[in-house]
């Protein structure tokens, strides 16, 4: 089973997005800042990452920004999620080191989707 | 109720009670920019949160709120505390609304008009710039009631005219107008305005709030709801509204919404069977002039009033208006279950299923990598471009060199991920190519070059293709993607092993995590608790039976030492399962910040609160018991005790005030002082006012101290307020918050010194579940009394006992205590009787700091029982304290001597 780790502060949208990862066939595993996002894949691995972007103590910027400076672990595909649709901040996300841009809410049949296809890799 | 729904309301209450907190720390210190990012963060959060379920009004109330604090943390704002009023406020709403989807599961429409004044009200508050840009916004999610019964209230003919008239391209506006209750004196006309309203449809009226009784019906109070049906444009509808913007809403309302049928519902079930099926069979072949012969037909046997007519009508005139399949099918379900078809619910289906994967069309194999994915959705290769143009733009972004390897790999893997989904893995080796070469070069050109080169190539839909694809390239693309793998591995060297093995050791440490239990869990823990140790104390009693009624005294001591033991580990178990329940008594305090605030300034009152040991913990029930009569007390001191600023000053004293709170733990009770350095109390005027009130007598009014007459506060029926404020005057006194408190066995102190303060100090048990009660008999029975008011027993003489003012009373170490005999407390008719010396027993018990003897037939020993109030029928009885379980089975009733007395 693929495995996906969910970064967000809010526990609501932690189990919201859980839900329908889970519904696609992922192992999914919750951080709620980028500071135990950081912990979890040095002892793991990830093919995705879906990433909030307003947390406390680390940001999903500062987040993706120290994952992508990490030569040491897998680069998995990130997919930043944010209630802003405008596109300066699509932007920074992709800046920051993110691979794909959702709006939050997250459409189900979307989230999945992307899920399914940013992982269609084999591991 | 949907677990995600209740997460959503647990993690919503926090955030508000977080969200209060900020606010006030922000209101002291407005630059605090902290303060600002974390408090902006909740309300987002809350926001986002909001948005995956369909609470539009919940949502545009935080979405305001959001946007005034987005200003704030833009340096647009200050903090003021006219915003900071308004902001608690909206979050005071919000609470409502949650506590309204717990109850009912939505937000009834109701709350509307509420929330549009309050959203209007927050949006006044932001700078002028963007005013204009965030109404357009607010539009858009302008909220959809849930209540769409009064379409069937509109007669057939005005929506089948309705949707006739109205081009598929053209929208239908549902308009909810709530009249003000005064809008008659406001010179509005509410019905004028409606029947004016342009592209009237057809409207429907009721009740906004059921009638009142008609000798008390005001007949120029506006009680109306409207809802009303339009087909003008939206700009027209705007104009002809624009008095009463607050009044109404205007919805977007799908057109086939308004197919819903009506009539006699009274038919024969099963009767129709026959044309569903030829109707379902017509619709799946899309024969459209098969399934209108069928309806024809069926039309023409009915009768034109029955329920099922109308449906098929609706059917006829959907039809008409050229909906398709699917509008029809989800209509002619509904009706073959006579039911009104829930059309926003299709509507919700349907915007959903455009999102949905379509599970048929997308066979992407997760588990298995060997199945080459092979045909996407149309939706999924839409998804698929987006994502692949994203990479392009990814790769394009200049970065910092430390994260550019990372940037690459990420890139790598997102385009091998949707390679493989597409199952294109002929351009797999290309990519590698690719990205290979970026890598040597250092450069994300040869990349780029390969995105460019990469053309819409044909989805492979022939399958003899795709598995010609699969076995001939897959095992090399896995053997890339292996050797990929150990590169990386190598690159990353010791170094990553070792900060592995250091996470993988923080998060075992870390795996000790606080659980959040839900409240019944621990109570039911806490019942059976009780339960087990009154079991157990039937062990001695079985011991003395073995010993005494079966003769065997070494079965009666092994019962014995087993019950030590059952009774140690029953001990431990009980003091664990109340450890979970305590609860810091922060749990309380925290709403004072803003209570204080809000009062304060309410009575123009300069005050600053000190709370100190929030920490200290009690049993839940304690804590919560605590709550209304602190409010009580801390209302009382700001509004009695603490002075106006000017009085303050003319007194010498600081213009602010200084209200504190502090908790601690004494032995195994909680105390709480609330201290504040107002005017004190005067004890002259309480002894004359309680005097006044008949509360004491001419002789005491001589005699009682100044300590003792400022405890007269706590007396029923007293209340020094001159005048009766709607702060803390409501008809109950600070005998309230006695009783409340005496009720879980606390109790309550006051000092005070005339013009420095005065000193409220609460005592209160860390848990109420175990009270050690003392047993007498009265009247051949067993009853308890609580331990804490027993001061001692005695054993009194008849000839001792003396009458004074028609009550019997007998001096006790020098002081007259009247007696009380338990045959006029509990209305019986055996009086006490005396011992064979003449002597009666009399337990002397502290009631409302007075010593008082009650007399009864005798006394037996203290035990330790499990309190339980009173139920159902018996709850009433104020002259029990509740009830307990003996060993032997039997029921012990604790009486409440202050109630009696």
């Amino acid at each position: 089973m693929k495995q996906v780790l969910i970064i967000d502060d809010a526990a609501t949208v932690r189990m919201y997005h859980r839900q329908i990862l889970e519904e696609a066939g992922f192992g999914v595993d919750e951080a709620i800042n980028g500071i135990e996002a950081i912990e979890k894949i040095l002892s793991k691995k990830y093919e995705l990452l879906v990433v909030d972007v307003n947390m406390p103590k680390m940001n999903g910027y500062a987040f993706l920004q120290e994952i992508r400076s990490k030569a040491e672990v897998y680069q998995a595909p990130a997919i930043m999620v944010s209630t802003e649709a405008e596109e300066r901040d699509r932007q920074a996300a992709l800046q920051a080191g993110a691979n794909f841009y959702l709006v939050k809410p997250t459409k189900p049949g979307e989230l999945s989707s992307a899920a399914r296809l940013l992982t269609g890799s084999a591991s | 109720m949907n677990p995600l729904l209740q997460q959503f309301l647990s993690e919503g209450r926090d955030f508000i009670e977080q969200i209060g907190q900020k606010l006030l720390i922000l209101e002291e210190t407005p630059n605090n920019e902290a303060v600002v990012g974390e408090l902006f963060r909740f309300v987002h959060t809350l926001k986002g949160n909001s948005g995956l379920f369909d609470l539009p009004i919940l949502t545009r109330v935080v979405h305001a709120a959001e946007d005034l604090l987005d200003r704030v943390r833009d340096h647009e704002l200050t903090v003021t505390s006219e915003l900071t009023d308004d902001l608690l406020s909206a979050m005071d709403f919000v609470v409502q609304l949650l506590d309204e989807i717990e109850d009912g599961g939505t937000i009834p429409d109701t709350y509307l008009p509420d929330a549009t004044k309050l959203v209007d009200r927050l949006r006044s508050l932001l700078p002028e710039r963007d005013v204009h840009e965030d109404e357009e916004g607010a539009e858009e999610t302008m909220p959809a009631p849930t209540d769409w019964s009064w379409l069937s209230r509109l007669t057939e003919e005005q929506r089948v005219q309705a949707l006739a008239q109205t081009p598929a391209d053209q929208a239908i506006w549902a308009l909810f107008y709530l009249p003000e209750p005064q809008c008659f004196f406001k010179g509005e006309d509410p019905l004028l305005l409606l029947k004016h309203v342009p592209g009237l449809a057809g409207f429907s009226i009721r009740a906004a709030q059921p009638w009142s009784p008609l000798d008390e019906l005001d007949i120029y109070t506006a009680n109306l709801a409207i809802d009303a049906l339009s087909m003008a444009d939206r700009a027209e509808l705007d104009e002809h509204l624009r008095y009463v913007p607050e009044q109404i809403a205007v919805y977007q309302l799908p057109r086939f919404a308004l197919a819903v049928p009506t009539g006699d519902a009274s038919e024969v079930p099963g009767v129709y069977a026959d044309f569903f099926d030829r109707a379902r069979d017509c619709l799946g072949r899309s024969d459209m002039d098969g399934l209108r012969v069928a309806v024809d037909a069926m039309l023409d046997m009915i009768n034109p009033t029955l329920w099922m007519a109308s449906a098929l009508r609706w059917c006829l005139c959907l039809q008409d208006m050229g909906f398709d399949t699917s509008v029809l099918a989800f209509h002619l379900e509904a009706t073959a279950d006579h039911k009104i078809p829930d059309w926003f619910l299709f509507n919700r289906t349907q915007s959903a299923s455009l999102n949905a994967p379509d599970k048929q069309a997308a066979p992407i194999a997760v588990e298995d990598p060997k199945l080459p994915a092979g045909t996407l959705s149309d939706m999924e290769l839409a998804l698929w471009d987006r994502i692949f143009e994203t990479q392009r733009q990814f790769l394009a972004i200049p970065s910092a060199s430390a994260q550019w390897g990372g940037r690459l790999a990420s890139v790598y893997n997102t385009l091998t991920g949707l390679l493989r989904a597409k199952g294109d893995v002929q351009a797999l080796a290309a990519l590698e190519d690719a990205a290979e070469t970026s890598e040597q070069e250092k450069s994300f050109a040869p990349l780029l070059e390969f995105l460019d080169g990469y053309g819409p190539i044909a989805v492979c839909n022939d399958e003899p293709l795709a598995i010609v694809a699969e076995e001939t390239v897959v095992p090399m693309v896995v053997e890339l993607a292996a050797e990929r793998q150990i590169r990386q591995d190598r690159r990353a060297g010791e170094g990553a092993i070792e900060s592995t093995r250091r996470a993988a050791e923080v998060s075992a440490d870390k795996a000790v995590r606080t659980l959040k239990v839900p409240q019944e869990k621990v109570d039911r823990l806490m019942d059976l608790i009780g339960e087990m140790v009154v079991a157990k104390n039937a062990l001695p009693y079985l011991a003395a039976r073995a010993e005494d009624v079966f003769g065997s005294r070494e079965l009666g001591r092994e019962i014995k030492s087993q019950y030590a033991i059952i009774n140690r580990i029953a001990e431990e178990m009980q003091d664990g399962i109340m450890q979970v329940r305590m609860l810091p008594v922060d749990a309380i305090f925290q709403r004072f910040p803003r209570l204080v605030r809000d009062v304060a300034k309410q009575l123009g009152k300069k005050v600053r609160l000190v709370i100190e040991g929030e920490d200290t913990e009690a049993d839940k029930n304690i804590i919560e018991s605590l709550g209304d009569p602190m409010i009580h007390i801390l209302r009382n001191s700001l509004d009695h005790g603490i002075e106006m600023p000017e009085v303050r000053a003319a007194d010498g004293k600081a213009e602010e005030g200084r209200l504190s709170v502090r908790a601690s733990q004494e032995g195994d009770r909680v105390l709480i002082e609330i201290e504040d350095d107002g005017k004190g109390i005067d004890p002259a005027v309480i002894k004359r006012k309680a005097f006044e009130k008949g509360l004491i007598d001419e002789q005491r009014l001589d005699t009682i101290s100044d300590a003792d007459a400022v405890q007269l506060v706590f007396a029923a029926g007293f209340s020094t307020a001159e005048t009766v404020s709607n702060l803390s005057g409501r008809g109950v006194g600070m005998d309230v918050v006695r009783s409340s408190l005496e009720k879980v066995g606390g109790q309550v102190r006051l000092t005070s010194e005339k013009g420095k303060g005065t000193k409220i100090i609460l005592s209160l048990p860390l848990s109420m579940s175990v009270s050690n009660v003392m047993m007498v008999d009265i009247g051949g029975q067993n009853f308890g009394v609580p331990i804490d008011v027993v001061v001692e027993t005695v054993r009194i003489k008849q000839s001792d006992i003396h009458i004074f003012k028609q009550r019997r009373t007998a001096v006790l170490r020098g002081r007259i205590v009247p007696l009380y005999s338990t045959d006029e407390l509990l209305a019986s008719h055996n009086p006490p009787k005396p011992n064979a010396d003449g002597e009666y027993a009399v337990l002397v018990a502290r009631v409302h700091g007075e010593t008082v003897g009650i007399v009864v037939d005798g006394f037996a020993q203290t035990i330790d029982v499990i309190l339980k109030p009173l139920e159902g029928a018996l709850a009433g009885l104020a002259g029990f304290a509740g009830s307990a379980l003996l060993g032997d089975g039997s029921v012990l009733l604790v009486l409440n001597i202050k109630e009696l007395i």
